[in-house]
């Protein structure tokens, strides 16, 4: 569930509407950049998470 | 000396290294299909790891997507979406495909097909999209391959020879090899190519801009409509965002290639490690190539062909030593997923059809002699196909990405237990209507409601594959009792196989 919702938000709407943005900017790069990093990262971590839970 | 006599010999070098790879494998083959065509199942982490990531990124990688961040700006980052499912899809559906490969010998995608749907028709269809729709990912690397040897010698070795002398390498070291060498040599071509995109648009980042930080700040002021989407020409819509996240990865997994990889892995911990862990190197490859490509915007904002974007800026900005170092990684990009595909289709023909239908009960050396004259063919074919540049080729190439999406339905059919089965008719059904719509919707009419054309064909398979099962006759109570009994060991019991690993 953690996975789809992480799923969900890195889709449209939420990719196209509210994250569609430049500003602010972390370390130069844009807003939208850094939130799709953030999910894709935290994704992933639900993954080895779930794997180290032996599910 | 000059660069491109540096960067010509770095890819002699390496093409050296795969050659000694294969002779290596040889070594080590034992003369039975399941060892030449499955690595004996014996696939252990770091080389399955290394061998699907090197699969997945092609010369695309390298190229394309530089060209798509170049020219359509960040949208491209979508990528992240289809590699971490990829990585899920593995988890998931990957284990259970693997546990039934193990259990009942399963060697292609089709003979777990035809065994639930107890179908020759099945087989032949599932093998024949197969086939058709990876073969022509032959002639795309070949091309690419040929590209970029061509590019680095300066244009002095003619496309059509540097394509020939690649594809004979890569074939070479599949025939003495096997699937050992494709997977050994993968383990090389995974690493190289990684380091190399990596240390390549850093340096070139530095040199152009002072560093990332510098090149970010100065997009968002000269060139805000490519960090946006989306995008400067309108691409990334949300249709194709999720369209492309669907296509990308489902329809990636369900190729012959990748799918058979599943088959190699020694345990379902492998497998399940894999899944997990495959999406870090598989989306962190995006993020200097979205430097490159969106770098190479603001300092070369008219090429008239935005693919080359990366070798542009190497040979104009970077040390000879490392643009030769980077387009040899670019040529494992590409070798990695032709071999794949090569033996894949080897696979195919010489399981699913040559000792199925032509020639049964031979000896394995037979059938490993017969699959090495099928590589022979299919280099002759890819590189036929690589020069010949026949218009009809570049709408079935954009056919092909989506064609093996087609087979989802069917797979979790016998993947996924459930109370309604999925029939051999509603299967085949699902898939010709799937095809049919897919090359409707992109020769002819645009899929409705904005959706991804590959996206509204899976949608209407699905739809066509529910409907027909619910009128036909499904497979007998035995086998599904039989395979079904299987996943919900696998998953739920105290399956042997689980236990193990």
């Amino acid at each position: 569930m953690a996975f789809l919702a992480g799923m969900a938000l890195a889709q449209p709407p939420v990719v196209h509407g509210w994250a569609n943005s430049i500003e602010p900017r972390f370390l130069g790069m844009p807003f939208l950049f850094v939130y799709l990093l953030a999910v894709y990262l935290f994704m992933i971590g639900v993954l080895i998470w779930t794997e180290r839970k032996g599910v | 000396m000059e660069p491109w006599v540096v960067a010509t010999s770095l890819i002699f070098v390496y093409l050296l290294a795969t050659i000694v790879i294969g002779v290596l494998a040889n070594k080590r083959l034992t003369v039975n299909m399941e060892d030449f065509l499955l690595y004996g199942r014996q696939a252990g982490f770091i080389v399955l790891y290394l061998t699907v990531v090197a699969t997945f990124h092609s010369a695309f990688a390298f190229l394309g997507s530089g060209g798509f961040f170049y020219t359509h700006g960040i949208g491209f980052w979508a990528a992240g979406t289809w590699t971490v499912l990829v990585g899920a899809i593995t988890y998931t559906v990957g284990t259970r495909i693997w546990a039934l490969g193990k259990k009942f010998g399963y060697v292609t995608p089709a003979d777990m097909l035809a065994d639930f749907y107890e179908s020759e028709t099945v087989r032949v269809v599932v093998a024949l999209v197969s086939v058709v729709f990876t073969i022509l990912y032959i002639q795309v690397q070949a091309a690419g391959l040929g590209y970029i040897l061509n590019v680095a010698t300066g244009e002095r070795i003619p496309f059509g020879l540097a394509t020939a002398i690649l594809l004979v390498v890569a074939a070479a070291y599949l025939m003495a090899g096997g699937l050992r060498a494709v997977y050994w040599t993968d383990v090389i071509q995974g690493v190289w190519m990684y380091v190399a995109v990596w240390a390549g648009a850093l340096v070139l980042v530095y040199k152009l801009f002072g560093g990332p930080v510098a090149l970010w700040e100065r997009l968002a002021t000269e060139r805000p409509d490519l960090l946006s989407l989306p995008g400067p020409e309108g691409f990334f819509t949300p249709g194709m965002w999720f369209g492309m996240t669907i296509a990308l990865s489902f329809g990636i997994v369900f190729q012959p290639h990748m799918m058979i990889r599943y088959y190699t892995a020694a345990s379902a911990k492998t497998l399940k490690l894999l899944g997990a862990t495959t999406p870090l190197y598989l989306f962190t490859l995006f993020i200097p190539v979205a430097m490159v490509g969106l770098g190479g915007a603001l300092v070369l904002p008219d090429l008239a062909q935005p693919d080359r974007v990366f070798p542009e800026l190497l040979f104009r900005y970077a040390p000879a030593w490392l643009t030769g170092l980077i387009l040899a990684g670019a040529t494992a990009a590409a070798m990695s997923t032709l071999d794949s595909i090569l033996h894949s289709n080897m696979t195919v023909l010489t399981r699913d059809v040559y000792q199925r239908y032509v020639a049964k009960d031979r000896s394995q050396a037979h059938y490993v002699a017969f699959g090495r004259a099928v590589v022979v063919v299919l280099l002759a074919v890819g590189w036929y196909l690589s020069v010949a540049e026949l218009g009809f080729l570049v709408t079935i190439v954009a056919l092909s990405a989506a064609g093996a999406l087609q087979l989802m339905p069917a797979i979790l059919g016998v993947c996924y237990p459930g109370r309604r089965l999925t029939t051999r008719t509603g299967a085949v059904s699902g898939i010709l209507v799937g095809l049919a719509a897919l090359f409707v919707t992109t020769n002819f009419v645009e899929a409705p409601w904005g959706m991804h054309n590959a996206v509204f064909s899976l949608l209407l398979n699905f739809v066509v594959t529910i409907v027909v099962s619910r009128f036909t006759r499904p497979p007998s109570q035995e086998t599904v009792e039989r395979i079904h009994g299987e996943v919900e060991q696998f998953v739920y019991g105290n399956h042997p196989q689980r236990r193990k690993a």
